[in-house]
């Protein structure tokens, strides 16, 4: 019936082929279109899986509570320097609210009053005596600045000191007379250069941060949701004008940059590796097919299948997500398979047959093979619509209808093709393939064997195969979004695994915090008023003493004469005094900084700088007292003292406390994750955050994944049983997908590539694609008069070409950045490499060795 | 401080006339409740011990009971000392505060023993903070050569004590700061007594 059918229509396309190719033409102009104009991507990585999990009631619960922590940037700005950190970050937030049509919130913590008067309380106690007392020595040269704020002043404290050695202490001397010339060569080099004070005073020897939070007024409706708060964000970045080479970083993280990243990376991945798979695709049909009028028709048919796929898609599910976009690269690889089995075979039948009929056979004979190839891929990827995993799931949808449209495509379009273009050379099978069947049987025994023991090694190793249910699993590590994101986790600035719950009040959450904190799994539980600075009395008295030590210095600054004379006079000044100061002995380190004062100075003093450097040096030395003064006397920080915008992520408009509890112990151990987790959970069973929305979504995609198997398998079992008629060959086909399978697992576990969100999809493949082969050379086998009818036909041919191109598609998927996408690619490339040769060496032994339908007998004599 | 201290020791052998004059306007006792008052009062009794031309030891029992009134020793000791100071135990700190004193009041009793014609000249005071003061004043020596001392003060349960001096710009409380916080660092408090003890004798010249 289904021959009858084929025969049919294929006589009619051909008799129509010209008709049939302009409507071709029509539907696929129209379709390019739509794909072309409606095309876009879905990057919302909570709405991969589908929402009606505790968890994700738990978690909007805690959003409604505190909405200023979702959708963020972190416009992470850094550098060595804290003051020109904090300069910087003020400059970008008023450049930031230039453009704030695109921001709903921009959030600068660190550069609020409240927080930036208060700084040094946040410095730990021992670092902030360590800072007075450094203070202490610096002293004698801010104390004269002040009261002279001219270069007369700043090296009148110098002389003296020379004159007084003695009784100075020496390191404070050194210090000053460095860092003076420091600043004068910074000067010679930088008009711009400025001095600071508590760069030098607070120890930095770590990277300093200052992070603005960025809430982007989202909008879906744009291709890439997150594109214009970024490029709003990059525009306010570059109205500060910082040079290429600045010292201050200025970086973007957090999950708005992470997502958009993750598109981006997505699409260029896709591009990439669609671009290469074509190319692999060129070579491997040169190589295979030499006729121009075959590569013609499969890449006819490639083009065609690929806008009608893009374009169903968008009427389907609507938007591509970050894992179904690679569908449209994997569709090279795939679609092309039944354009090649047709050509080939219509090859085959030149020798013997005339042009129509030739075409018209080859449809009718390859027809009910390539249908369950094809029916039996569109049942691997249709198995993952009904899970929870909706990301797989619309990738299933736009992959199942593309495999259904392909086969259309092929048995039309093909036929149309030849019936217009003139008959390729006939082909034949492989070259070598005698020998290659010959060598197959005499081992046949041998083959089963080594199948057996792989297949055990296999299952050995596959025992310990993984599942790394983070989605940043995904992601491209390297860029910069991930990097800053793991910098700022490795120095403690973010939590990003932090477990919060809201609690009615503030004695209900210290109550609580007493009771977590006894937990093993819990390293830290923080309640709003534990952002603000600890000990703070004993600091206020730190401080306190420290308005002693340096009294004089916030008396009114003192009249300066900054003019050339004065500063000439005290550069003559200074070198006597370094004279007199040498002629007494000196000393040899203090020696080597007054040279380097002197040179530097005299240096500027070449360049006509001089001012310069006396007017920032004063400007400076003044700011930074000033900051000192406001430091020292600006008194406790409490949580009422906070800015309004501050307060409310601590508590929210109903007087609840945010409680954050931290984990103790690794996180990206999956057995720690889950611990905490259960701990947290028993005692708080509302608590919220990445651990249990890991753990969750694992659950989800785990299950999801199992579904897909069952559903995969029973689907294609009964499908084969419908085409085949046999158990037993149903059974046959279906040991080689099952060794894959397995061999693939003990893949993932040796070269630790653990199964993660994305490259699931690999295994459910592995059924829906693998059975293709195994299906043509049952079908082959059994039209076949003896072995090595099958082996030397253009099944096997056919076969290697359409897993060769496919395997390229594959294999170019593993050059993506995005992570998801690498390791599908790696494990759909091995996986298609343990089918192929399982199908082609083990599938013919084992329908040979198994007892009952045999088909082809074995021959020994055709061989010769 | 000690720099301009060794410099004022240079003067002080010149200093004569001025004893009697400022002895004279001097107020005898110290019923001072401002700080002006204060300076200018110990300014008094060091002018008089220089004219006296007594020997150290009288200059010591007359000097010793008017330091420990004017100078606030216990602030002055436990800010030199920085976060140490919480290290040490009673005994200690009071060591520490009976070795700060006795350095103060040697350093007074051996540099200012002639008079050369030094006077003070008193140059205003300036608020610092809530109960702190500033009073500037001058040493003029008879050579023309003028030291700035800027008396620090602040009012502890109704008495202004002195708690640093600020001589040509350096802060003495600074650099005792800076000096004891590294002898405690190097040898703790035993390192500290020792600091101490040296800047005594370094003035006994």
């Amino acid at each position: 019936m289904l021959q009858s059918a084929l025969y049919r229509w294929t006589r009619f396309v051909v008799r129509h082929a010209a008709a049939v190719l302009a409507l071709f033409a029509i539907v696929t102009a129209l379709a390019s279109w739509v794909a072309v104009t409606r095309f876009s991507i879905d990057s919302n990585t909570s709405r991969l899986i589908r929402q009606d999990s505790t968890w994700r009631k738990q978690q909007d619960a805690f959003e409604a509570a505190f909405p200023e922590y979702q959708n963020l940037t972190f416009v992470v700005v850094s550098g060595k320097s804290i003051t020109r950190v904090d300069a910087t970050a003020r400059r970008l937030e008023a450049a930031l609210h230039h453009h704030d049509a695109d921001f709903a919130d921009i959030y600068a913590p660190q550069n609020s009053a409240a927080i930036t008067d208060h700084a040094l309380l946040y410095l730990d106690v021992k670092q902030l005596d360590t800072l007075v007392s450094r203070l202490a020595q610096a002293q004698p040269v801010l104390s004269a600045i002040r009261r002279q704020p001219d270069l007369a002043g700043a090296l009148g404290v110098v002389d003296d000191a020379l004159t007084h050695s003695d009784d100075v202490d020496p390191d404070g001397l050194q210090t000053m007379i460095r860092t003076l010339a420091e600043f004068a060569e910074d000067t010679a080099r930088d008009s711009d250069a400025s001095l600071s004070l508590r760069d030098s005073l607070v120890p930095a020897d770590k990277t300093y941060y200052n992070i603005i939070f960025v809430q982007g007024r989202t909008s879906f409706d744009q291709t890439l949701p997150n594109a214009r708060i970024m490029a709003a964000i990059h525009a306010a970045i570059g109205d500060l004008g910082l040079p290429a080479d600045s010292k201050i970083k200025i970086r973007l993280t957090g999950r708005t940059p992470i997502e958009h990243g993750e598109i981006v990376s997505a699409m260029n991945s896709a591009q990439l590796a669609g671009s290469v798979a074509m190319i692999l695709l060129i070579i491997v049909l040169v190589f295979g097919v030499r006729s121009l009028r075959v590569i013609g028709a499969i890449y006819l048919s490639l083009g065609v299948g690929l806008a009608w796929t893009a374009a169903l898609a968008t009427f389907t599910v609507g938007e591509f997500n970050t894992i179904s976009i690679i569908f449209l690269v994997m569709f090279i690889g795939l679609g092309v398979d039944f354009a090649i089995h047709l050509a080939l075979r219509y090859q085959e039948n030149l020798v013997s047959m005339e042009k129509e009929p030739a075409i018209i056979d080859a449809n009718v004979q390859m027809g009910s093979a390539l249908l369950m190839c094809g029916l039996s891929s569109a049942i691997g990827f249709f198995a993952f619509v009904p899970t929870a995993y909706v990301g797989l799931a619309e990738m299933g949808i736009i992959s199942g209808c593309g495999m259904i449209l392909a086969i259309f495509i092929s048995f039309t379009l093909v036929p149309a093709w030849f019936t217009v273009t003139r008959p390729p050379r006939p082909g034949s099978g492989m070259i070598m393939a005698e020998r290659t069947a010959d060598l197959l049987l005499v081992h046949r025994y041998g083959i089963a064997i080594t199948t057996l023991v792989l297949a055990l090694a296999a299952g050995w190793f596959a025992r310990d195969v993984r599942f790394d249910f983070s989605q940043l699993a995904l992601r491209d590590p390297n860029s910069e979004a991930m990097r800053t994101f793991r910098e700022l986790q490795a120095n403690d600035v973010i939590t990003d695994y932090a477990m919060h719950f809201v609690a009615h009040n503030e004695a209900a959450a210290r109550n609580m915090k007493a009771r977590l904190l006894a937990l093993p799994s819990v390293r830290d539980v923080k309640l709003p008023g534990d952002y603000l600075p600890a000990r703070q009395t004993e600091k206020l008295a730190i401080l306190g003493d420290a308005q002693f030590v340096l009294g004089d210095l916030f008396l009114p600054a003192g009249s300066a004469s900054p003019d050339a004379t004065e500063r000439n006079d005290a550069l003559a000044k200074l070198d006597s005094a370094i004279s007199q100061y040498r002629a007494g002995g000196g000393d040899r380190e203090l020696d080597a900084a007054l040279d380097r004062l002197q040179a530097a100075l005299s240096n500027l003093q070449q360049q006509g700088k001089l001012a310069n450097f006396e007017r920032h040096l004063t400007r400076d030395i003044n700011g930074d007292i000033d900051w000192l003064q406001t430091q020292l006397t600006a008194g406790p920080l409490t949580l009422t003292a906070l800015p309004q915008a501050m307060r409310d992520r601590f508590i929210d408009k109903k007087g609840e406390f945010l409680v954050s509890i931290l984990p103790a112990g690794d996180m990206s151990d999956p057995a720690a994750l889950k611990r905490f987790n259960r701990q947290v959970k028993g005692l708080v069973p509302a608590a919220t955050g990445r651990a249990p929305m890991e753990i969750d979504v694992g659950r989800i995609v785990v299950h999801a994944f199992i579904q897909a198997i069952v559903i995969a398998c029973i689907g294609i079992a009964i499908l084969l049983y419908i085409a085949l008629r046999s158990v037993a060959d149903t059974v046959a086909v279906f040991i080689p997908l099952f060794l894959a399978a397995l061999m693939t697992f003990a893949t993932s576990v040796l070269i630790d590539l653990p199964l993660n969100m994305a490259n699931v999809v690999v295994i459910p493949l592995i059924f829906g694609l693998g059975v293709d082969n195994g299906i043509h050379v049952v079908k082959r086998y059994r039209e076949a008069v003896d072995f090595h009818d099958l082996v030397t036909s253009s099944t096997p041919r056919a076969l290697l070409l359409s897993t060769l191109t496919t395997l390229g598609t594959f294999g170019a998927l593993t050059l993506s950045s995005h992570r998801g996408i690498h390791s599908i690619g790696i494990l759909l490339t091995c996986a298609l490499v343990y089918q192929l040769i399982l199908t082609l060496v083990v599938l013919p032994v084992l329908l040979q060795l198994m007892p009952g339908r045999r088909h082809a007998r074995f021959n020994p004599g055709a061989a010769t | 401080m000690q720099g301009t201290e060794s410099r004022r020791s240079t003067y002080s052998a010149a200093l004569i006339a001025f004893t009697l004059v400022l002895a004279i306007s001097a107020r005898p006792a110290a019923a001072d409740d401002d700080p002006a008052s204060i300076v200018e009062h110990f300014h008094g009794a060091l002018v008089s011990v220089m004219k006296s031309g007594a020997d150290s030891q009288t200059r010591q029992a007359t000097l010793a009971p008017l330091v420990s009134a004017t100078f606030d020793i216990a602030t002055i000791s436990r800010i030199a000392l920085g976060r140490y100071w919480h290290q040490l135990d009673v005994p200690q700190q009071q060591g520490i505060q009976e070795a700060i004193g006795h350095l103060l009041v040697s350093t007074y009793v051996e540099r200012f023993d002639t008079w050369s014609g030094q006077h003070f000249v008193f140059d205003g005071t300036a608020p610092l903070g809530p109960g702190r003061m500033m009073v500037r004043t001058r040493l003029v020596v008879p050579d023309g050569d003028t030291v700035n001392l800027d008396y620090q003060l602040s009012k502890h349960s109704g008495d202004w004590r002195v708690y640093d001096i600020i001589a040509n710009g350096v802060s003495d409380l600074a650099l005792k700061r800076s000096q004891y916080t590294h002898a405690f660092e190097s040898g703790g408090y035993d390192a500290v007594i020792r600091a101490i003890n040296d800047g005594a004798s370094k003035t006994d010249y």
